[in-house]
Parts: C-alpha cells; structure tokens; sequence
C-alpha cells in the first residue's frame, strides 16, 4: 500500500519537476522531441535508481556511522559523478544498442539536479503515507526514485509533445525559444495542481 | 586595465545575464523566487560559491591532470557549498529552512561548474575572481527580481511589507507562478534588448 | 608552468589531495559550527515551549510519555514546585507533508495557546495556520477538549481555514492528539506529584 502511494504522491502530486523545480536544465534542453525526451528519462531512471540506492547505503552505513554527515554532498555528488561514467563504460561493453539510444544523455545526468535532489531527499526529509511520518527505508526510497524519475519522464515527454505542436504555430518574436516553452510549463503545472491533496 | 575588470564585473548583469541570455541554473531560479528576499537570498549563496570556487579553481587549474579535471572541481566546489550550508544552518537558520534542499543543489548548478569550465580554469586568480562576482551579481539581480514580481503579484507584499493589506494572486508563488513570470519577464527581456542592438 | 600531465600517479595525487584538503576543512568548518547549529535547534524549541505555556521559572522539565506506540515529548513549566503548564509536541500528515506543533495546556487542561514547529503547506493557504493571530488558531486558546469537540466542520467546534480543509483538520487531529497525550501525562503525575490539579484527572473521565 504504502509504495502505491509513493508512487502515486511522487509521479503525480509532487512531480519533481512540475511542482518542486527539479532537473528544468534537460527539461527545457532535451524536450523538443518525443524521441530523444524517452531516451533521456530511460537514462534518468537507471541512474536515478542506482544513485539513490548506492547513496542511501553510504548513508546509513558508512556517513551516521562515522559522524561525517557533512560530508553528504561531496560523497553523493562524487558517487553519481563516479556511477554516470561506469554505466556508460558497462552499456557501452555490453550492450552498444542502448549505449547508442541513451549514451548521449549519459553524460549530461551528472549535473542534472533531480538525481542529486532526490538522493538527498530521501536521507533529509520526513515522509507522510498513510497516516504514519517517518524516513523512508531503503526500499521505500528505491520506489521513490522510481517514481520520481517516472514523473520526471512523465512531465518531459508531454511537454516534448506540446512543444512538437509549437514548432509550426507562429509564436510572436519575445516569445520564441524559452519563454514560450517555460509558459507552457506554467500551463502544466497548473493542471498537475489539480492532483494536489490526493495523497 | 581596470576598466576590463569592471567590465568583466558588469557583464554579468545584462549581457551574459546567467538567467535571461544564458538560461542556467533554471532550478534555484524557479523553486526559491516564492519572495524577493528568497531570490536574493539564494543569489547571494550562489555567488558567495560561485566566486570562491573560481579563484580556488584558477590557481590549482594547472596542478589539475586533464582527465581528473571535472572531479575535482566538483570536489571543490561541493565542499564550499557544505561550508555555506553549514554556516548558514548557524546563523542564518529561517533562511536556510525556506531554501532548503537548492542550498546542497547549488553544486549541480550549471553555472558553476559552466564558469569554472569556461573561465576560472584559464585565467588568473584576479580575473576569475571578478568573473564570479560579476555572474553572480547577475544571478542575484535576475533572481530579487523574479522574487519581487511574484511576490507583489502573489502574496501583495514587497520585502515583507504588505502594502495592499490583501493576499495576493496566489498562484503566483505557487509552482506554475514560477514558470509563467519567467516566461514573461524572459519574453520582456528579450523585447528590450532587441530594441537596443 | 607546464600543465600537469595526465599520468595515472599524477591523476590520483591530485585528486587525492584535493579530497584530502576539502575534507580537513569540512570537518573543521563542522567542528566550528556544531554547536551552534544544535543551539539553533535547542532554541528554537525553547521558544516554542515559552509561546505556548504560562509564564515560568527555570527550564522545562522534560519526560516522554508512551502512547500508542509512540513516543511524545512533554515539557512542564514549573514555578516554584507547582506545574503551571504543559508543552506538548505533536504532528500529524498535512496536505504538502509532516506538521509538527507544539501544544500548551494550563494544569487544569485547557489549551493555552499552540505554536507550529514545523510544515510544508502551501503558502497563501494551509501555511496561514503559521499566524499567531488568526481567527483559525486564536480559537483554540482557553478551550478545554474535554467539552470543546477538537473536530472541524458540523460536528465539531473548530472553524477550518477557508480552501484549507485538510490542514485544518491536521492541525486539529494533531492538538487532540496532544491532548490525549496530556491526559496520559497528567495521569502519572497525579501519582508522584500530590500539587498536579484535580481538575485535570476530571477531564481525564469524559475521553
């Protein structure tokens, strides 16, 4: 019960980039395809996946142990940084299809900033399902991060659609590239309003 | 002479404007703008980081193997953000709360690593200095700014003062405010500078 | 000066002492600061604590109480040797999160005032129950749960925040929950302390 909730609370009401402004970089970069938008949230949600299981070890292992807490950025953003690059060799030796379809967007993902907020959310915030207020476990954060790179996928490819639609209606000068793109955003958003209170 | 460092200083706040010409660091400058006084707070945060880390970067950049390079700036670079993090966590603890997880999120933001990459790496300690106080400074204006329109037209306030006595268009400081007020101010933005080339 | 060549010895010496001299310096900015920032958080319970209860003398004293499972901070003023007050912190889920308050009872179990510690409402909506003078938290003060019905809406006493049904209804679960808390409270006490009021065993029976 208690991941259906995550999942729906993470994809939907609290949509990592429509309501808490996380990864709006390859948002508004890698969206003017549907194409390469699927590609993109793929590669997020392996990564995003593996980083915040591998982090949430670090954390409770090796970081609460030791009394180093402070140092919870430097290791995380470290691990993504150091996780980006071995996927990318990995994907590239086994399997050079998907090396091929996702490999491009592989390196961007280091500083996208919804991989290293989630992974320090998980460690950071209090979480509410059901009821019961409490920090998630290590499966619970794993679905989140799921979940959250869903929702990320979610936001990313309606809005490469949108903007598919965009390229051929005629946009007044101001508006063209970014600004018209961050309207249609704001449009979103406000729809995804609508899930609040949900969960 | 000096009038290059002034330039490299000023640049930041129109014409290579982080926020409207170069469109970086999206993330703070939507999630944190709820009130010109988060914006600015924010701002000043990035730019406190933003020119640390240039001067630190350019005098160690020629100590720095070419293929670790990448690491280690973000090694510096997070461990400055965790210093301001820790010392606003002291001092500063209600703004540290409203700013929340984008304090820590300052070392994915693109503009830091972009003018270590960029700038720090191939110029002197005083250059890059200036270059980071100079994109900073931009960062903060555009970001007090942002922060100053939703808030009047959110919450009818101006730094806290709430001169309409009301509450404001309240989805202005809500998430879909953010985007749209960029939208339009970046819209604006353009529409000016058009008229001045 | 030549650029560093990008052998492997070189590559992890560099990198190496930079993590080496990042961390020296985390650890004694931390060192600096950890005290401070527990203060912060010492104080700023502190504050709530002082918000919410009757004027004291001295620190609170502070006890946990067990209920259902689950573990409640009870902070008593004392003057003298006699409770004038009880801060209780409690929380329930919001609409955007956790919501965590603090809730002050006088000896004879009426709500003195309340204080929220911590939230994620929206801002313009829940997040108005953070004002001390709103209509939504002044009615609180003075009313004693045991005839006061802590439920909002028809079959209760408690006005919710326009549009804010849900942190309402939170913010109201969460000060009966403090009662209750209360009442466990003062339950024990009334064994070990012969000053505890009369009045508070009496508003135990009606629960």
């Amino acid at each position: 019960m208690t991941y259906i909730l995550i999942l729906i609370s993470a994809i939907f009401v609290n949509n990592i980039v429509l309501s808490q402004f996380l990864g709006i970089c390859p948002f508004l970069g890698v969206s003017k395809q549907v194409n390469t938008a699927v590609g993109m949230s793929l590669a997020v949600t392996f990564v995003m996946a593996l980083a915040t299981c591998v982090t949430w070890l670090l954390q409770y292992y090796v970081l609460v142990p030791l009394n180093m807490v402070y140092m919870q950025t430097v290791t995380f953003i470290l691990v993504i940084a150091g996780l980006v690059q071995m996927v990318e060799i990995i994907l590239k030796k086994i399997s050079p299809a998907l090396y091929q379809s996702l490999g491009i967007f592989l390196p961007l993902i280091t500083t996208n900033c919804a991989v290293l907020g989630v992974a320090l959310m998980v460690v950071q915030k209090q979480f509410t399902f059901a009821g019961n207020t409490h920090m998630l476990n290590l499966g619970e954060s794993v679905v989140f991060a799921v979940a959250s790179a869903i929702g990320f996928g979610l936001a990313i490819t309606l809005f490469a659609a949108i903007r598919e639609q965009l390229e051929t209606s005629n946009v007044p000068k101001p508006f063209r590239g970014i600004p018209i793109a961050l309207l249609t955003a704001g449009i979103m958003a406000l729809a995804f309003m609508g899930f609040s209170g949900m969960v | 002479m000096n009038k290059l460092k002034l330039n490299l200083i000023t640049k930041g706040l129109i014409k290579d404007n982080p926020t409207f010409v170069l469109v970086l660091g999206m993330c703070p400058t939507l999630g944190t703008t709820t009130s010109a006084l988060n914006g600015m707070g924010m701002g000043l945060a990035t730019l406190v980081v933003l020119t640390l880390s240039n001067i630190v970067i350019s005098a160690v950049a020629r100590f720095i193997p070419d293929k670790v390079r990448i690491p280690s700036y973000i090694v510096i670079i997070s461990a400055f953000v965790t210093i301001i993090q820790l010392l606003m966590q002291a001092y500063l603890p209600s703004l540290y709360e409203t700013l929340g997880l984008f304090i820590p999120l300052i070392v994915v933001n693109c503009i830091v690593l972009g003018r270590a990459e960029a700038f720090a790496n191939k110029n002197t300690v005083l250059d890059s200095a200036c270059d980071g106080l100079g994109i900073g400074l931009g960062f903060t204006l555009s970001l007090t700014v942002i922060g100053l329109v939703r808030e009047i037209l959110g919450s009818g306030s101006l730094f806290g003062w709430n001169f309409t006595g009301g509450d404001g268009i309240l989805v202005f400081v809500l998430a879909p405010g953010a985007f749209i007020v960029l939208g339009l101010l970046m819209a604006l933005f353009n529409k000016l500078t058009a008229d001045r080339r | 000066m030549e650029k560093m060549e990008s052998s492997l010895k070189n590559m992890l010496l560099s990198l190496g002492s930079i993590c080496l001299v990042c961390a020296a310096l985390l650890a004694s900015v931390n060192a600096m600061t950890a005290n401070r920032i527990a203060k912060v958080q010492e104080q700023k319970t502190e504050r709530a604590i002082a918000q919410v209860v009757p004027a004291f003398e001295g620190a609170p004293v502070d006890t946990t109480v067990i209920l259902d499972e689950a573990e409640y901070l009870v902070h008593k003023a004392m003057v003298g040797d006699s409770i004038v007050g009880y801060a209780i912190e409690s929380g329930t889920a919001g609409f955007g999160g956790p919501i965590s308050i603090m809730v002050g009872f006088s000896a004879a179990g009426e709500i003195y005032s309340t204080a929220v510690i911590s939230h994620s409402e929206t801002p313009g909506l829940g997040a108005k129950m953070t004002e001390d003078e709103s209509h939504f938290r002044t009615q609180f003060k003075g009313k004693n749960p045991a005839e006061y019905r802590l439920v909002v809406g028809d079959d209760g006493d408690v006005d919710a925040i326009t549009a804010s049904t849900i942190t309402s209804r939170a913010f109201t679960s969460a000060v009966k929950q403090a009662y209750n808390v209360f009442l466990a409270a003062t339950e024990s006490d009334s064994d070990a302390v012969s000053s505890a009021t009369p009045a508070a065993g009496e508003g135990g029976s009606d629960e």
